[in-house]
């Protein structure tokens, strides 16, 4: 089932279709607001700079030595019997599972939430070779029988009212639910535990991976990260390549802050540590364990001012607390990572030649730095990528306006020429004090707001009115 | 930074260009307020904008041409106080980077330690108290710059409160942005509705006869906005406000 | 992409890049309070839906003749070890037959039975090690799971516990950090429990 996006090739133009369903912005604000009360609850009487400020040093410590901690984790995983494989790009990484599900025969997928796994269009490479893909987080399960890419990093489906699941599941599957969300979830857990059960391939992502022991660690609340590392006879991680830690020690700040952020909870349901695949003496487990460690555009943001980027654990706080991401979902981002995140990282791992105007989709509020846990400065991303837009792909439109508008500001009598030349330019388009319709660029302003004239003596020209 | 103990007898006013040629009364307002606080003004005219348009919209050269009128205007200034939350912020937390490396860079960072909005300094450097009185109720626009790059965590609300029969009421979310963000009020005119209507339904829930804000840029988008929608409630800038309050013009 | 290429690219974009130290000290995320261990560990893992119990070694047989009743089959992971025959008995009494921990008999039963290496007190949690003591699917399949923990293996929070989680992440190919039954909040974000994991969650703390 390839997911289709919103229609669209700008941001611009998806927010548009999506601002058109008010059902969208009502649904989401109610939903982020209640994940920001519970974070809020929980974070009370903790000492959140202190934590904030241990995740960032952390982070930072880590990815400044990240080819150090690559290796030592990697040493002890194929030590255990993991196989590891270092994908440069996304088809790399594709390629290698088509490989791994055409060897062992697979028929059948079922999969855990993984962005990177989205990221690469893992689900329809491996649906063209005709392997049946189970998405099986719930959220994601949702999206995918809706044909849609999912909407937020932690709760893909949290655009949807129960009754459009519930509309959506009758249709798919000729039931007759209820739109209470516990009957719902029931009949999922019914129809994916066969699956489960029957599957040849279990793919998740990877949360955080442990140099100290070579583990890898997924965080779920389902049980379908369990399910899917535990039961079919392979089981393939996806994993970014900058989703490392030292070791265990860094998780005693690592996780809750994660799990704070994503989802109010102290600690996920689920805290899964793997090693390798089943010993010899376990009585059960995958034979198989392979990680994919995907590079598809990181490791190139390593030297930049923007390296601090790749310090994000994939909370999703930033899109729960972003005033833009609220009103359209991640849908309107055009990318698997949408909200201040996707903003930042899209442009870096895709090119400024295909996502340079989601930098702009911003009003730089700064409340995505306020929130995040390890304190990634976004608002500051996004206008460094502006300032690399501005550099190498900004029109010459734009470019003159604004060399115009600086040159004539540079010098307050050029300034005050600029205000009376305004005054007499606006007279066509004045009503009352008030500008209703205004020409091309302003027009844009005046389709949905009016313009205050400019007044009729400035506040310089009072001021020398008065004699001071 | 000045603080409480060395209050300046003379500040310059840092107008900024929207409040100069849209709302020039909040310019007088300001004015007003600080007199009243014993603090006499002066008002360098060499100044023009602290370039937030070009800068935010990565056009750092062209930001540079027009932050520089301020270097200029304000060198010899002991503080410096603008009634906009934004362009203080522009000041404060962008031009040491914006000037770095150039030969203005050590009067950037000197205008960036003088400068304050005008609620910071009226409440931290001031000590302003009773703030005469009005019969409105009214509800508070946390600005964003003002509130997380310059850290104007209370001094709105406290300079409302001191009024006498102003009721304050909080909207649901006085902290989200209002869509206005500079250009992007152009560039993305329809999710810069959308975040508008988003903050006046919130503020219509309030029943508030005023909605108050500290930057001239959001006000402008709200009352633009407004005006479309028919809503009740008029947005006021805060030294408006005051200054209606005090019985000052 | 081969390993060394891929280390030695990453590497080379890292080139001039300076590393802060790792903190030398981590702030405390959630404090475990005074109290009684016991009773800060059921009131968290109460919050998230789970149910803990204390429990003396001799009154062992009757709670797992209690949480049983109404299962038909059980499956008994090995490493209740000391605790075996007390849990058997208890099945026994209430009329549930244990059964192998194989796929098909674990997900046809009623009642999972482990022990748990560690109890976390901060956030009500379990540490089970997998392994020929814990098959996998006890903890997973059957919709009720009880977990068998030793009053003094109770540890205060995630200090103690990620001191402690290297030694069994070395040795075990799946180690599970597990707090209450399943849940998720994926549909309008209502609270449903029971997913794909258990439904019930119930850990017997034993004491002598």
């Amino acid at each position: 089932m390839t997911r289709t996006g919103t229609p669209g090739r700008t941001f611009e133009q998806r927010a548009h279709v999506l601002l058109g369903q008010p059902s969208i912005g009502r649904n989401l604000g109610s939903a982020l607001d209640t994940m920001l009360g519970t974070r809020a609850a929980l974070l009370a009487g903790t000492d959140l700079e202190a934590m904030r400020t241990a995740g960032e040093q952390i982070r930072a410590h880590t990815i400044a030595n990240l080819a150090g901690y690559l290796e030592e984790w990697s040493e002890k995983a194929e030590a255990r019997g993991t196989r590891v494989f270092f994908a440069d790009t996304g088809a790399e990484a594709v390629n290698y599972v088509r490989d791994v599900c055409r060897r062992r025969h697979a028929s059948l997928v079922v999969k855990g939430k993984s962005m990177a796994s989205e990221e690469i269009a893992l689900a329809d490479a491996l649906e063209t070779d005709g392997i049946e893909v189970l998405e099986t987080d719930l959220g994601e399960y949702i999206q995918q029988i809706a044909e849609e890419p999912p909407a937020h990093i932690i709760a893909p489906a949290v655009h949807r009212s129960r009754g459009e699941v519930r509309d959506l599941f009758n249709r798919v599957h000729g039931t007759d639910l209820s739109d209470e969300p516990a009957r719902l979830t029931a009949f999922a857990r019914e129809h994916l535990r066969a699956k489960f059960l029957e599957a040849d391939v279990g793919i998740t992502g990877v949360n955080f991976a442990i140099a100290e022991t070579g583990s890898i660690s997924i965080v779920t609340n389902e049980g379908n990260g369990r399910m899917s590392s535990s039961l079919p006879p392979v089981h393939i991680a996806i994993m970014g390549m900058e989703r490392i830690l030292p070791s265990f020690r860094e998780l005693t700040v690592m996780l809750p802050l994660l799990t704070a952020s994503a989802t109010g909870q102290r600690v996920s349901t689920y805290y899964n540590v793997i090693s390798g695949p089943r010993r010899p003496e376990d009585p059960d487990g995958p034979e198989e364990l392979h990680v994919v460690v995907l590079d598809n555009g990181r490791s190139a943001i390593l030297p930049t001012e923007y390296r601090s980027i790749l310090h994000c654990i994939r909370c999703g706080a930033c899109q729960n607390v972003c005033p833009v991401f609220r009103q359209v979902s991640g849908h309107a981002y055009g990318s698997v990572y949408g909200g201040p995140i996707g903003a930042v990282l899209t442009p870096l791992l895709r090119g400024m030649e295909e996502a340079g105007d989601l930098p702009h989709a911003s009003s730089l509020c700064g409340a995505c730095t306020d929130i995040c846990p390890v304190k990634i400065p976004l608002h500051e991303h996004l206008l460094g990528l502006r300032r690399d837009g501005a550099r190498e792909r900004a029109g010459a439109a734009e470019r003159t306006t604004f060399r115009l508008w600086s040159w004539a500001w540079s010098s307050p009598r050029r300034y005050r020429l600029f205000a009376r030349l305004s005054r007499l330019g606006q007279f066509p388009f004045a009503r009352g004090n008030r500008v209703r319709r205004a020409p091309f660029p302003l027009s844009r302003w005046t389709r949905g707001r009016d313009l205050p004239t400019v007044a009729r003596r400035t506040f310089r020209e009072r001021w020398s009115d008065r004699g001071a | 930074m000045i603080n409480a103990d060395r209050r300046p007898e003379r500040v310059a006013l840092f107008v900024t260009c929207l409040v100069d040629l849209l709302y020039p009364e909040v310019g007088e307002a300001t004015v007003s307020l600080l007199e009243e606080a014993g603090v006499a003004v002066d008002f360098p005219v060499g100044q023009t904008c602290c370039g937030q348009p070009p800068f935010n919209s990565g056009f750092v050269e062209d930001a540079r041409r027009m932050g520089r009128t301020l270097l200029d205007a304000f060198e010899d200034a002991e503080a410096v106080v603008s009634p906009s939350g934004s362009c203080t912020a522009m000041v404060r937390s962008h031009f040491p980077h914006l000037f770095e490396g150039t030969p203005d860079e050590e009067r950037a960072r000197g205008l960036t330690s003088k400068t304050y909005e005008l609620s910071e300094f009226l409440v931290d450097v001031c000590g302003a108290t009773s703030q005469g009185s009005l019969d409105a109720r009214v509800t508070f626009h946390d600005s964003c710059h003002g509130l997380r790059e310059l850290g104007l965590t209370g001094q709105g609300r406290a300079l409302l409160e001191e009024v006498d029969g102003l009721e304050l009421v909080e909207m649901a979310r006085p902290d989200a942005c209002c869509g206005f963000g500079g250009t992007f009020s152009v560039r993305l005119p329809e999710m810069a509705d959308a975040m508008a209507d988003d903050k006046l339904d919130q503020t219509a829930a309030t029943e508030a006869d005023v909605l108050v804000a500290g930057d001239s840029g959001c006000l402008m988008h709200l009352v633009g906005r407004a005006s479309r929608r028919g809503d009740r409630a008029r947005p006021v800038h805060l030294a408006v406000l005051l200054a209606e309050a005090r019985g000052l013009r | 992409m081969e390993r060394d290429a891929f280390l030695a690219r990453t590497r080379e974009r890292l080139l001039g890049v300076e590393a802060p130290p790792l903190p030398v000290e981590l702030p405390t995320t959630f404090a475990t309070g005074d109290g009684r261990l016991f009773d800060r560990f059921a009131e968290e893992l109460g919050k998230v839906g789970g149910q803990a119990l204390a429990v003396r070694t001799f009154e062992l047989a009757d709670r797992v003749a209690e949480l049983a009743e109404g299962c038909t089959t059980a499956v008994v992971a090995p490493g209740v070890g000391p605790f075996l025959a007390r849990v058997e008995e208890g099945l026994r009494r209430a009329g549930c037959r244990p059964v192998e921990p194989s796929r098909e008999l674990a997900e046809a039963a009623d009642l999972g039975v482990t022990g748990a290496a560690l109890g976390v007190a901060s956030t009500g949690s379990i540490l089970l090690p997998m392994g020929p003591d814990a098959p996998r699917v006890s903890s997973l399949l059957p919709p009720l799971h009880v977990a068998l923990l030793e009053a003094e293996r109770l540890v205060p929070g995630f200090e103690e516990l990620f001191a402690e989680l290297p030694r069994y992440a070395a040795e075990r190919a799946q180690t599970v950090l597990i707090t209450g039954p399943s849940r998720t909040g994926d549909i309008e974000l209502q609270l449903v429990r029971g997913v794909h994991g258990p439904v019930r969650v119930v850990v017997l703390v034993v004491s002598k």
